[in-house]
């Protein structure tokens, strides 16, 4: 049971700003008050995010710290990697490889050991609170910055993004169920060619014309604009880099024919077409019995897709303006059970940082020798988002307003990793 | 258990026949919904006073139904409901469309998602499901809404077969969370703001919270658990509180003391200028009176008299469960009557719903008032505070107190609402300048336009569309359908780097918890769930799996074969590939109502994509502002295209083709159909154009449909 709750921590409201808030509803549009702080110019050293996240609580020790010669070693042994000193488990031969471009975090210090608080928190910076829906990070980012291109700023693959709550609608996630797979949405259905489709618009503009004027105006021009922006889509040639397919066989093979590999390939595809925040879900990594032959199921998935990624980035020059995370809500207990499973353990885990300003080839803090907890330079969850915030130019604790005028920093007090980036 | 009788209403008490033996008390007065709207027109219009606002005429008849079809039941109406409707005297037709309303299923399918939205009941939560049917069930049978509240508030028991825990499992009995849903839901106070600091604009201390929070200090969640899975989840109470004053953060180290418990709202000192609190006593007396005599002649169960009856029939939850944990289950099920009741929220329960707590009933009635006219007294709906005062206190205050009147009754504050001018009135044309129409608004002269709700939406498109029946003959849609499935392949180990990699060990070769709910795209699974058509056929015959059986190689079943017996050969491993599996199916769409769906739906379906929330948040409201996935999903769904296009079966398909066609009775239907209107003759021209540059008649009139149900008039209620 939780004990306290933060929520209100970002409390702070100032009579200028009641006063701004209150003109704002009066005439009754659903106006988000955006409060910035005064003259600061931040540099963005990214334009994008791809962030995958490892739903279920990802092993520390099976991945990214291993501990060798130690009772809670687990199967597999670690591997060098191509920067001298780090080594990562055995199950990413081909990461390893690209060592140069990646940090390594080995000691998030996290508070929840439950799925749905700790994938909260871990995705919003906040605790979970019965009263106020805390944006994800992803649309934190497409709230902050400018849409580029004609795909929707904010994307997620495979699984579901955490919602965008104060931020309203606009920076909801754009769901992609299997990539590769078609959106049925982004076309006329079956049956309808392009000349009959064009022809129900312009059908509906017509009918939509004549009833103008009985409708409120910021109303109806809402409806215009979605409208608009939706037909604008469906015919953007932008659109095909969700045909994963359209890659050469060769191109598909590096990434691993698995839909994790098809899903990192889309989230570059996407990354090209200007799309902001790619989230690429991938589950089962609760691995309560049995953990080691799921943990290199999961070695196997992941080692060749995100090897081709950080390369196939790296060679285009995108890397510099991409930032890669990869994270989860919690690691996994040293102590093995006696299913030979580990168990949720919050108290330390690690993640993965590449491209988009971070400085590769490093690990930064440091687990104590059996993984239990940070032994130095701990790291708190909304550092990790205000580390995303510093790579793309966004003040982590600029407040916004929620529907109800209370103000919110857009990351619970969270301070960049500045390793990372030096 | 201390017995209460007075949750059935007076109409269904008056079907029943007296019993003998004890002497039927004299009836009170039925509240009269008709009399009661004309004292609130009344009263708003003194309230108005000198303020001089645009008044907005009262919607004509065809706009009424179409307005209160919506509102009421949850969907546009249908030709043969406009035919009666306009068959029945000017005069009674609105009294009569809200009467025919009110006692149809629908009105339970539309009222519990309001119900189901106030008390967030989630399917996927703790006893969510019975949670949501229990609240479909009390809305149909009308349970007052004090007795309501009583339960879910003081409940105890096991989740599922006590429907009730489900509300407070909702919020996984956490004390503070529970505090704060109490105060805003019932009570329209956000005290939740108290918990980590007074509030700023409002007299609540954070004392004040942690009073309310100790009726929640014992509640406590627990799981049964027989090797690993969980068996049952429990509401219990246990002695000790977890609520300790001063909090943790201003305590620093010294020591903190039990709260004990305080209901920090005040109470009404006197009854109201219409005895409300005297009327309600007497009738509750009277029911009391009248289900006790009752029961006696008739050896009734009381309780089943006031629930209603069981839920339903349910599946065996049983099934597929070994006897071992069958019995266990057993001896919990026996426990779980068991669980201890919490005294305290019983107090708690009886404080909310005192009829002296006007908190309580006012915060009711501006809530379902808001839900019908768009716009509250107080607003936002559950943020009642000193500085946010009504806009029409004296009115708010006499529906209140007529609602308390009631005996809380739900039906009676619905059809008094529909009957006020309130509603009734139309909105101001665009081209008023937005202050003037905000003004008129906001005095209750004019309705603001309001978008019909998501499950309106889908459901008024399935009408309109004919979708709720199949409209083509057996064999005229037969489809490719190409779904995925993984198949297992036997792996060489590589001989270049012999030994990296380990035979698998048995287990699950798909860990545990997929931990979000994996949607798939295509094949329009945003707007399934409800589609239930082709998934059932496929059901019945395996097609599907038998498809995926004949999709895999000899090799690959040899691989799974190997997988599952654990015989694998040394230097082997498994690994899954995705094959595309491709079914011929009939797909002949059909659609159930959206309303009766597992809600809410997941993330990324109409539903949700049209406003419905996830139920989570205390703060959060449906938004029907409009986006563009909307618009991608009404321009290229299933749902649309499919409901506009004619299908032989449907009452429009001999007026468009054939030796009987009527192009201009086609056209007048559709319209009827989807606007609840008769096309003007311009539009009729526009509409005879349209079908005349098509490919075929059905064909432009399947345009013309398409484009009115995408069309602002259809979504927005007039």
């Amino acid at each position: 049971m939780k004990t306290e709750s933060t929520a209100c921590t970002g409390y702070r409201l100032s009579r200028r700003m009641f006063v701004g808030a209150a003109a704002g509803t009066f005439l009754g549009m659903n106006v988000r008050t955006l409060v910035a702080r005064a003259g600061e110019d931040r540099k963005a050293s990214a334009d994008h995010v791809i962030l995958f996240w490892n739903g279920g609580g990802c092993s520390h020790i099976d991945t990214f710290d291993p501990k060798p010669g130690r009772e809670v070693q687990g199967d597999f042994d670690p591997i060098k990697t191509s920067v001298a000193g780090i080594q990562i488990s055995e199950i990413f031969p081909l990461l390893a490889k690209q060592m140069k471009h990646v940090a390594l975090v080995r000691s998030i210090a996290g508070q929840n050991g439950d799925h749905g608080r700790a994938t909260y928190q871990l995705q919003t910076s906040y605790a979970q609170s019965a009263n106020l829906q805390h944006p994800g990070i992803g649309s934190v980012v497409v709230s902050e910055k400018k849409t580029l291109g004609d795909l929707p700023a904010y994307v997620t693959v495979g699984g579901l993004a955490p919602k965008a709550g104060y931020l309203g609608q606009k920076c909801e996630a754009y769901f992609v169920g299997r990539p590769g797979e078609k959106d049925p949405y982004l076309a006329f259905p079956s049956g309808i060619t392009d000349v009959r489709g064009q022809k129900r618009l312009d059908i509906l503009q017509k009918m939509n014309g004549k009833q103008a004027g009985s409708l409120p105006k910021e109303e109806t021009e809402g409806a215009q604009t979605a409208l608009t922006d939706a037909v604008k889509l469906m015919r953007s040639p932008a659109l095909e880099a969700f045909e994963v397919r359209r890659e050469k066989p060769e191109v598909l093979e590096r990434y691993g024919d698995t839909e994790f590999g098809r899903s990192a390939l889309l989230a570059r595809r996407l990354v090209e077409k200007g799309v902001r925040f790619v989230q690429v879900n991938r589950g089962g990594f609760d691995v309560h019995a049995n953990a080691f032959p799921a943990m290199r199921d999961h070695g196997d998935a992941m080692d060749p897709a995100l090897a081709a990624l950080i390369e196939d980035l790296a060679q285009s020059g995108l890397l510099k303006k991409t930032m890669i995370v990869m994270l989860s809500e919690f690691g996994r207990t040293p102590k093995i059970n006696v299913t030979m499973g580990r168990d949720h353990h919050p108290g330390v885990f690690s993640c993965l940082f590449a491209g988009g300003g971070v400085k590769g080839g490093q690990v930064i803090g440091s687990s104590d020798e059996d993984a239990m907890q940070p032994k130095d330079r701990p790291v708190k969850v909304s550092h990790l988002h205000a580390s995303i915030c510093q790579a793309l130019g966004i003040d982590p604790n600029k407040e916004v307003m929620t529907q109800l005028q209370r103000p919110m920093k857009l990351v619970d007090n969270g301070k960049p990793v500045d390793e990372l980036f030096s | 258990m201390k017995v209460r009788l007075y949750s059935l209403s007076v109409a269904v008490l008056a079907l029943c026949a007296a019993p003998a033996l004890a002497a039927p008390p004299p009836a009170p007065p039925a509240a009269n919904p008709a009399a009661t709207a004309r004292a609130i027109d009344k009263l708003l219009a003194e309230e108005n006073g000198g303020v001089k606002t645009q008044v907005a005429p009262l919607v004509e008849d065809l706009a009424f139904l179409r307005r209160v079809s919506v509102d009421l039941n949850g969907r546009i109406p249908t030709d043969a409901e406009i035919t009666k409707y306009m068959a029945w005297p000017a005069t009674e037709r609105r009294a009569k469309a809200i009467e025919d309303f009110m006692a149809r299923d629908q009105y339970a399918d539309r009222w519990a998602i309001f119900y189901s939205d106030l008390f967030r009941v989630r399917y996927g939560s703790d006893g969510g499901p019975a949670l949501q049917a229990w609240v479909h069930q009390a809305v149909r049978n009308n349970v007052p809404y004090d007795v309501l509240t009583r339960k879910l508030l003081a409940a105890s028991g096991r989740a599922g077969s006590q429907p009730e825990t489900g509300f407070i499992l909702g919020d996984d009995a956490d004390p503070y969370a529970l505090t704060g849903a109490a105060s805003q839901l019932f009570m329209g106070v956000r005290i939740s703001c108290a918990q980590c600091h007074n509030h700023p604009f409002d007299v609540w201390s954070q004392e004040d919270f942690y009073d309310l929070a100790a009726f929640f200090g014992k509640t406590q969640r627990v799981e049964h658990r027989v090797k690993m899975q969980i068996l049952g989840i429990f509401l219990n109470e246990r002695t000790e509180t977890a609520i300790m004053w001063p909090p943790e953060t201003k305590a620093q180290g010294k020591p903190r003391k039990a709260v004990p418990a305080k209901f920090p709202f005040e109470m009404d000192k006197a009854d109201g200028p219409n005895k409300h609190l005297a009327r309600m006593k007497a009738l509750r007396e009277w029911q009391d009176a009248d289900a006790k005599a009752k029961a006696a002649a008739k050896g009734t169960n009381i309780d089943d008299l006031i629930d209603g009856g069981g839920t339903g029939k349910k599946a065996d939850p049983l099934e597929g469960v070994s006897e071992e944990i069958k019995a266990a289950m057993k001896k919990l099920d026996l426990e779980g009557d068991l669980y201890k009741a919490s005294e305290l929220r019983r107090k708690l329960a009886e404080s909310v719903t005192d009829p002296r707590n006007r908190f309580y009933s006012r915060a009711f009635v501006n809530r379902v008032w808001a839900e019908l006219i768009g716009r509250g007294f107080v607003n936002p709906i559950d943020d009642f505070r000193n500085d946010n005062p009504a806009s029409h206190p004296k009115t708010l205050d006499f529906l209140a107190d007529e609602f308390v009147a009631s005996g809380y009754d739900f039906r009676f504050l619905v059809a008094t609402i529909v009957r006020t001018e309130a509603y009734q009135r139309g909105h101001l044309l665009g081209t008023v300048p937005a202050i003037d129409r905000l003004a008129a608004e906001k005095a209750f002269t004019a309705t603001p336009a309001r978008r019909m709700g998501s499950e309106a939406l889908f459901d008024s498109i399935v009408q309109a569309g004919h979708l709720f029946t199949p409209k083509h003959r057996p064999g005229e849609n037969v489809t490719t359908v190409i779904t995925y499935t993984q198949v297992a392949v036997a792996v060489k180990e590589d001989p270049k780097n012999p030994g990296s990699v380990k035979p698998p060990r048995l287990g699950d070769p798909k860990p545990a918890m997929p931990a979000m709910p994996a949607m798939k795209a295509g094949a329009y699974d945003l707007e399934k769930g409800i589609e239930v058509d082709f998934k059932d056929a496929l059901k019945k015959k395996d097609l599907l799996q038998l498809e995926k059986m004949t999709a895999k190689s000899p090799e690959e079943l040899e691989a799974e074969m190997m997988m599952k017996s654990g015989t694998m050969p040394a230097g082997t491993r498994i690994r899954y590939v995705t094959k595309e599996v491709k079914t011929l199916v009939d797909d002949n769409p059909r659609f159930t109502s959206s309303m009766r769906m597992a809600s809410p739906a997941p993330v990324g379906h109409f539903l949700r994509v049209f406003g419905q929330t996830d139920r989570a948040a205390l703060d959060e409201r449906r938004d029907h502002s409009p986006s563009m996935r909307q618009a991608l999903m009404m321009l290229n769904g299933k749902l649309t295209n499919e409901a506009a296009r004619v299908g032989p079966l449907e009452p429009v398909a001999p007026l468009i083709t054939g030796a009987k066609a009527d192009v201009d009775a086609a056209i007048k239907l559709v319209y009827r159909e989807a606007l609840t209107r008769e096309p003007t003759a311009e539009e009729l021209a526009d509409a005879k154009a349209i079908i005349k540059e098509a490919a075929t008649p059905a064909e432009g009139l399947a345009d013309l449909r398409w484009a009115l149900f995408n069309s602002n008039e259809f979504r927005f209620i007039p």
